[in-house]
Formats: C-alpha cells, sequence, structure tokens
C-alpha cells in the first residue's frame, strides 16, 4: 500500500448516528484520528423511516468526523441493525474423497458449497456467512485438512437482510459520495470491542441494548454460533413509562435517565416511595410512586431477556456455555438491568468494558458497535480480497442499486 | 381530584331527562355472557323507564334462564340447541345470520341501540356485528361497547376479538373498545373477573349517561338533539375516541381537562385519540358558565381535532355544585385523505418491494394483508383499518414487532395486566 488508507466505521443508529476516522497503517495499526456524532432523526427501531432526515444527519456526522480529522475517508465500513435482519444455521458434507480416506482442500470446499448453496426468498441478501467448526465424522475439529475420515460436515450461521432496506443504508452513505466497503451487523460490531478473546473461548453471550434494537450475537468456542435482533430498545422503556404514567415522551424519557431503575432494593415491600416527575418543583411536577416506574421498566426488561432466551433455546441450555453474559448498549446504563439478566437468562452478568486502546471520552457503551466496527475493520480489511463473500455480496448490492440512484438523483 | 378514579359517582338516571322528548326509544341489548352480565347489573342500578328498555341476547339457554331481564332472546337453537357457542365464532354468526328476524322482532323499534357485549367468545363476537347490522336496518342510531379479552388470556382470542371488532366498526355509528387490559389498570382492587364486569359496566354507564344527557333538554345550558347527534355519526368503519375526566373545586375545568387527558382510554392501540367528528358533552353545576364551556372547547378542539364537525352540550346538575364532567365521543372518517407524511410515502413506494418472509418466530408484518375483501371500496377500507390499528404513539407507523403473536410496540406492562398506579 502505498500511503495510509483513511477508513470510516459509521453506524446509523435509533438514538444518534457516530462516525469513527482511523487510519490504517501499512495495513496494519491503526490510529483514531476523527470523530463525529450527531443525534439521529428518522431512524425508529434501527430502520430509516425517513430517508431525507437519515441522509441528513449521517452526512453532518461524516463532515464533522472528516473535519476533525482533517482528512478525507476512502471507504466506510457500516454497521447494520434493524428488525428485517434473520438468519438460518445451514450444515453442508462432503464425502472425503481421497482414496486414503484423508481430507484435501477440496473436499472442504465441497462441504462449504454444500452449506452456502440454501437460496433465500426473493428480496432478502446474505449479509455473513459465519463459519462453525468442521466436524469429521461427527468431531469437531479445527483444521481437517491431512486428517483422516469419511464424512466432513460444516455449518455456517447465514445472516441475511432485507434488501430494499439495506439499500437505503448504502443509499445514505452514496449520497455523501462515499463507498460502503463493508456492512457488519451490530451484535458482531459490539462483540468485538466488548468480548476479549479468551471470553469468547469460554462462550459468551453479547447483548448490545440500544435505543431501538437489541441486538446479541452468542460465542462459543471463539466461533459467533448465533446472532439476532430484538426491536426493542430505550425508545420501548420511555414509550412504556409515557403511555402508564400518561406524561409527555419528553418528560418519559428525562424520567427513565433520572429515575429509572430496576432496583428491587429500592422497592420495599408495601413502600410508598415517590419520585418527582420532573424534579425541579416548577408548575405541573406531580409525584409519581416509584413502584409504577419500577413495574414498567421491570416487565420491559424481563420480556427482553425472555425473548432472547426463547430465540436461542437450548444453545443456552448446555453445559458448554460456561461464559457468561456481556451487556453493552446505551440502554444497558439502566440500574439494576444486569441482575434482572442474570436472573432471567440464569447466568452470570457483566458490564461490558471497553478496551484501554480507546479514548476515554469515547468509552462509553453506547460506543461499543461502532469501536467495534472499527476494530473489524482493521482486522478484515487486508481478507476482504480473499473473503469472496464479502465482495459477492456487496458487489451483488452494488449492481442492484447503483442504477437505483442515478434514478432518484 | 383523584386521577385514579374513573368510576362513575353514585348518579341515577333521572327519569326526567328523557321526558318531553316524545318517544324517542331507547334500547340497551347485552350479547353474549358477558354483555348479558353487564345489562344485568345496568338494571340493577337503572329502573326501567317507559321509553329505556334493557334486553339479552345469546345462544345459551341456561344463562339466559339466570338473568333477571324480562327481554330475553335465545338465538341460533338450530346451530347450538340452546348450548352456547363453545368459543366458537362460526357459530355466533350462523346463528346470528339465521335468526336476523328474530332479532328484529327482538327490537322494539328504538331510535337509539347500545349493543353491549364481549369479544374474543364466540356468541358476543358471532352475533353484535350481525345485531348492529339488525339495527341500523331499522334506522336506528347503533352505538357499541365491546370488552377486549387480555393479552395473556392468548393469541387467538385477540384475533378473533380484532376481526370481530372490524366487522362491527362498519356496522355501527360508534364502537367503543374497553380493553380489559385498561379496564384493571390504575386500580388497586382485586382484578377478578367480576371486577372487571363492574368496571366495564362503569364505562358503558358513563357512555349511555352522557349521550342520554346530550339529547335530554332539561337543565341544559346547550343542549343538541337528536338529528344533530345522529349527524355527528356521518360515517362508519372508522376508530372511536372515547373519554371522561372529571375535576372539583378551584378551576373546576382545568382539573377536569387535566383528569381528562389521562383518561386511560385515550392511550390504547384500540382506541383513537384524533378525531375527524367529535362530540362533547359538559357536565356542570349552577355556576357553569359559557366562558367555562368556551375555554373547555377550545383546548378539546386542539388536542383532539374535531375541527368543524364539532358538536357540544351542557348540562347543568343541581346536584354538581363545584364539579365539573366531560365526557368526549369521537370518531374518525374512512375515506377522508388522511396528510401522509413523506416518511410513509417513501415507505410505501418500496411496499412492493418487501418481503414476507417470517424470521424464526418473528414475524415482519407490512401492511399487505388484505385477500378476502371483495370489493376495491371494502379492500380500501381494510387496509386503512388495518393501518389505524398501528395507532401505538411513538411508534406508530413503523412495520408491526411480532414476537408469538405478541405486538412487542405495545407497553409489556398492558399485555400482561400489570396494574400501574398513578399516584
Amino acid at each position: 500500500m502505498s500511503r495510509n488508507k483513511i477508513i470510516g466505521a459509521v453506524e446509523i443508529g435509533t438514538s444518534k448516528v457516530l462516525v469513527l476516522v482511523a487510519e490504517l497503517v501499512d495495513g496494519k495499526s491503526l490510529n483514531l484520528i476523527g470523530f463525529g456524532r450527531k443525534p439521529s432523526a428518522g431512524i425508529k427501531k434501527g430502520e430509516i423511516i425517513d430517508f431525507k432526515y437519515a441522509s441528513r444527519v449521517t452526512h453532518a456526522a461524516i463532515d464533522e468526523a472528516e473535519k476533525s480529522a482533517g482528512v478525507n475517508i476512502d471507504s466506510i465500513y457500516l454497521a447494520l441493525s434493524g428488525g428485517h435482519l434473520g438468519g438460518s444455521f445451514n450444515k453442508g458434507s462432503a464425502q472425503v474423497s481421497s482414496h486414503d480416506g484423508r481430507v484435501v482442500e477440496q473436499d472442504t470446499l465441497r462441504a462449504i458449497e454444500d452449506a452456502k448453496s440454501k437460496r433465500l426468498p426473493d428480496k432478502r441478501l446474505y449479509i455473513h456467512h459465519i463459519r462453525n467448526p468442521f466436524l469429521l465424522d461427527k468431531k469437531s475439529v479445527k483444521s481437517p485438512i491431512g486428517m483422516q475420515g469419511e464424512m466432513l460436515e460444516v455449518g455456517f450461521w447465514s445472516v441475511h437482510g432485507d434488501e430494499s432496506t439495506i439499500g437505503n443504508y448504502l443509499h445514505v452513505v452514496n449520497g455523501f459520495g462515499l463507498e460502503v466497503d463493508d456492512m457488519i451487523i451490530s451484535s458482531i460490531c459490539s462483540g468485538e470491542a466488548v468480548v476479549f478473546p479468551a471470553t469468547k473461548e469460554m462462550g459468551a453471550l453479547v447483548v448490545d441494548i440500544g435505543r431501538g434494537t437489541t441486538d446479541y450475537a452468542l460465542f462459543r468456542n471463539g466461533n459467533i454460533i448465533r446472532t439476532g435482533v430484538v426491536c426493542v430498545g430505550g425508545d420501548h422503556l420511555t414509550n412504556d413509562l409515557s403511555m402508564g404514567l400518561r406524561i409527555s415522551p419528553k418528560e418519559a424519557e428525562e424520567l427513565k435517565k433520572r429515575e429509572g431503575s430496576l432496583d428491587a432494593e429500592k422497592l420495599v415491600p408495601g413502600s410508598k416511595a415517590k419520585v418527582m416527575l420532573r424534579g425541579d418543583y416548577t408548575i405541573g411536577d406531580r409525584e409519581i410512586p416509584f413502584q409504577s416506574i419500577y413495574k414498567i421498566l421491570q416487565a420491559r426488561v424481563e420480556e427482553l431477556f425472555q425473548i432472547i432466551k426463547s430465540d436461542l433455546g437450548e444453545l443456552l441450555d448446555t453445559d458448554d456455555l460456561a461464559g457468561r453474559v456481556v451487556l453493552t448498549g446505551g440502554s444497558s446504563q439502566l440500574t439494576g438491568i444486569d441482575e434482572t439478566a442474570a436472573r432471567v437468562l440464569g447466568m452470570q452478568v457483566e458490564m461490558g468494558e471497553l478496551p484501554n486502546w480507546v479514548d476515554e471520552s469515547l468509552r462509553v457503551p453506547g460506543n461499543s458497535t461502532v469501536l467495534g466496527l472499527l476494530r473489524y475493520a482493521s482486522n478484515h480489511h487486508n481478507l476482504n480480497a480473499v473473503t469472496s463473500q464479502n465482495s459477492g455480496f456487496l458487489g451483488k448490492l452494488r449492481s442492484i442499486f447503483k442504477p437505483k440512484r442515478l434514478e432518484v438523483a | 381530584m383523584n386521577p385514579d378514579n374513573f368510576s362513575v359517582p353514585n348518579k341515577m338516571f333521572s327519569g326526567d331527562s328523557l321526558e318531553g322528548k316524545g318517544g324517542l326509544r331507547i334500547q340497551v341489548v347485552g350479547v353474549g355472557g358477558a354483555g348479558s352480565n353487564v345489562v344485568d347489573c345496568l338494571n340493577l342500578e337503572i329502573k326501567e323507564l317507559e321509553n329505556l328498555h334493557f334486553s339479552i341476547v345469546n345462544t345459551d339457554m341456561v344463562a339466559l334462564e339466570n338473568s333477571p331481564i324480562n327481554n330475553k332472546t335465545l338465538i341460533g337453537r338450530n346451530v347450538t340447541r340452546g348450548l352456547g357457542t363453545g368459543g366458537e365464532v362460526e357459530f355466533g354468526i350462523k346463528a346470528a345470520d339465521e335468526d336476523r328476524e328474530t332479532l328484529r322482532n327482538m327490537l322494539l323499534g328504538p331510535d337509539i341501540v347500545f349493543i353491549i357485549s364481549g369479544f374474543g367468545g364466540g356468541t358476543g363476537t358471532g352475533v353484535a356485528p350481525i345485531l348492529a347490522e339488525v339495527a341500523s336496518s331499522m334506522n336506528a342510531l347503533v352505538v357499541s361497547f365491546v370488552t377486549l379479552p387480555f393479552t395473556f388470556e392468548g393469541g387467538r382470542k385477540k384475533k378473533l376479538a380484532d376481526q370481530g371488532l372490524v366487522h362491527l366498526r362498519k356496522a355501527s355509528d360508534a364502537v367503543i373498545p374497553l380493553p380489559n387490559d385498561i379496564l384493571l389498570q390504575g386500580d388497586d382492587g382485586d382484578s377478578s373477573v367480576l371486577r372487571a364486569f363492574s368496571q366495564a359496566k362503569d364505562w358503558v354507564r358513563t357512555g349511555i349517561d352522557a349521550i342520554l344527557s346530550l339529547i335530554s333538554n332539561t337543565a341544559g345550558l346547550c343542549n343538541i338533539d337528536y338529528s344533530t347527534l345522529r349527524n355527528a355519526f356521518v360515517e362508519r368503519g372508522g376508530k372511536t375516541l372515547f373519554g371522561v375526566g372529571r375535576g372539583s373545586g378551584e378551576n373546576a375545568s382545568s382539573k377536569a381537562l387535566e383528569n381528562l387527558m389521562l383518561c386511560p382510554l385515550l392511550r390504547t392501540p384500540e382506541n383513537s385519540l384524533k378525531a375527524d367528528n367529535l362530540i362533547v358533552n359538559i357536565t356542570g353545576g349552577p355556576n357553569l358558565c359559557m366562558n367555562e364551556v368556551n375555554t373547555i372547547m377550545t383546548f378539546l378542539r386542539e388536542k383532539l381535532g374535531g375541527g368543524e364537525n364539532t358538536v357540544f352540550g351542557a348540562v347543568i346538575d343541581e346536584k354538581q355544585r363545584d364539579t365539573i364532567e366531560i365526557f368526549i365521543l369521537g370518531t374518525t372518517n374512512l375515506n377522508k385523505s388522511k396528510p401522509i407524511p413523506s416518511s410513509r410515502l417513501s415507505s410505501s413506494q418500496e411496499d412492493g418491494l418487501f418481503s414476507d418472509e417470517p424470521n424464526r418466530g418473528r414475524k415482519k408484518v407490512r401492511r399487505k394483508k388484505r385477500d378476502q375483501e371483495d370489493s376495491l371500496r371494502a379492500q380500501g377500507e381494510f387496509g386503512f383499518l388495518e393501518d389505524m390499528q398501528e395507532d401505538l404513539g411513538y411508534f406508530d407507523k413503523t412495520d408491526k414487532n411480532l414476537f408469538n403473536g405478541e405486538n412487542l410496540d405495545i407497553p409489556t406492562y398492558l399485555r400482561r395486566g400489570i396494574k400501574i398506579l398513578l399516584k
């Protein structure tokens, strides 16, 4: 590489648009040189509902980041979330072909081909094929080539999304005149940021609770074996409070941040503890039972973890998962949320910590996704050319969306 | 003022409120088990008058026999042999369809029919819409009150109730849904079925009371007549807005308005928060003045819409002293073109690109399920209704968020029937 490449990590989230600019030196080390952040508009539950607003804030955030870095971004990595994302576990297999029963590369390729061959319904696109370990005669092996056996199997956790929803995101970035190099789903990004490789090896469930969505990824033996999105986030907590206490959304948001808590100790049985709606004793300020706030939030958060639990099903039951739950995301800052998670999921829970290579001012749970995205981008930058599925996926998208963009313009 | 207290003050129907209306006949009909129960309770509180009649309709002979109401009608003898529908809506529909003539005879040629039923079961869900059709064909003003099942009663009941609602909305002038999830909200008492009945009864009574006092011409500061009331319900099929607020003491009117805005029924997905046609009834003590009425009306028009099509009545009740009660009933028009936000336009353009592919238990439901409707007009109505049912405050106009048949955008505490105290 003749010059250092400038990459941008972009998260178009429900609460904010975050852009990090980093310089990739010799394709190896990474210098964080710019940062842009704008409150979101036109995004709900992780999906673009108003293209114009979403574009405007995204462009403003990219612009801010480029200015603070003092350079132009060469290429963009984009985090992807939203309820349109789905996934399936596809298995493929191949008979070991050689006479001596040793696995050769051809066998692995055939098994992989077989696993990836499952076609998606119309208008759905594969985003990631995440390979799980090979099984040689039902036994898990890290690298099967050269080993002796009869049947080689491989499984992929394949993440797919809605074509037009993904297209909307690409349009937003393209509108700024930049290309998207790769898209990574948010849960994988957050996992990259807050889960240490050793923890991934032991097994971990990373749960990123954002404003519009909750994204999770389950690691076992270092592999991602399942990811998912629940379209429930901080906005739901606010909306529930607003409806339950019949207060305005703005009041509800402030009340949630100021008094919201799942700390049952604050809830002495039969207590009549009250908190003030606004806390400034102005006209219209009134007392609200803490119990009501607690009940509304508790019901919602419990349900959220129950949904994740039921999504993962027996994957959580097995004893292999000696690891833990790692919580992150802006809404994970709700007091006591870790205890509720531990109770519902029956696992040890810890709050995710961002690595110390990140400047202290950026080490907040809401930044996990974009920081992880940057890390992912730097790790995978040079691999891009080799991992054909990436270029294949984006290549397909580009061919679909480019002409359309001209129409729009 | 106690915002939790949405129960009706123990005020009896004063018979004189209907006098001088020259035979304006009103009939209150309870349909199915839940509906009959509510009417039984109402009957104990309100004595039957010459022009106010109570009746019940059921497919279950035993239930009918146990009711103290005089005018009882068994339908669907050939379908259920008087044994009830066992929760099968088809039986309810069949029973009512076969016995349209019986239903017509049961109605005593009333001017206003209040239909009261519980949705989610067989008889109420199946029969009430057909009864509404029959009553409408007799040129009566039809106002229906329906209780909706608790979310924890399961997706099947909810689905049946939703289907019933669509049908009933087309057949009634106004439909007031009373979700059980909400009825027991903000209530300290035990959440037994009886409690739910008594709450439902209180709401029904408030509604009937207010509508009747609107058109009664005694002690009114400002009354409207029956035909004005009829004109307010110009169109059918839309959602209804329904709420009551009370305030007393100093600034009674602003307290009543505040209380009205806290009314739990104004915050449900089944109810609307905007109205194209709005009926307001204000009841106050002798010192209620036009100035206060004006303030209230300005506020309501601004908050709820209604615009030109707002009718209001103001009633003086000597016993109320410094209390003011505001009752609102609004309906939305289906065919009026609503301004569509730009975001909506862009998303609808792309609707065709979305797939309906189920996504491991959690489905993304796009606004695209309308096969059964035959005529174009009906198709439009049905689609619109589906949209209206997404009226979820902040999450309005976003894709439905379904998990195991529950819409996650509706607050969890509501779906679980968890009671929330307001103070």
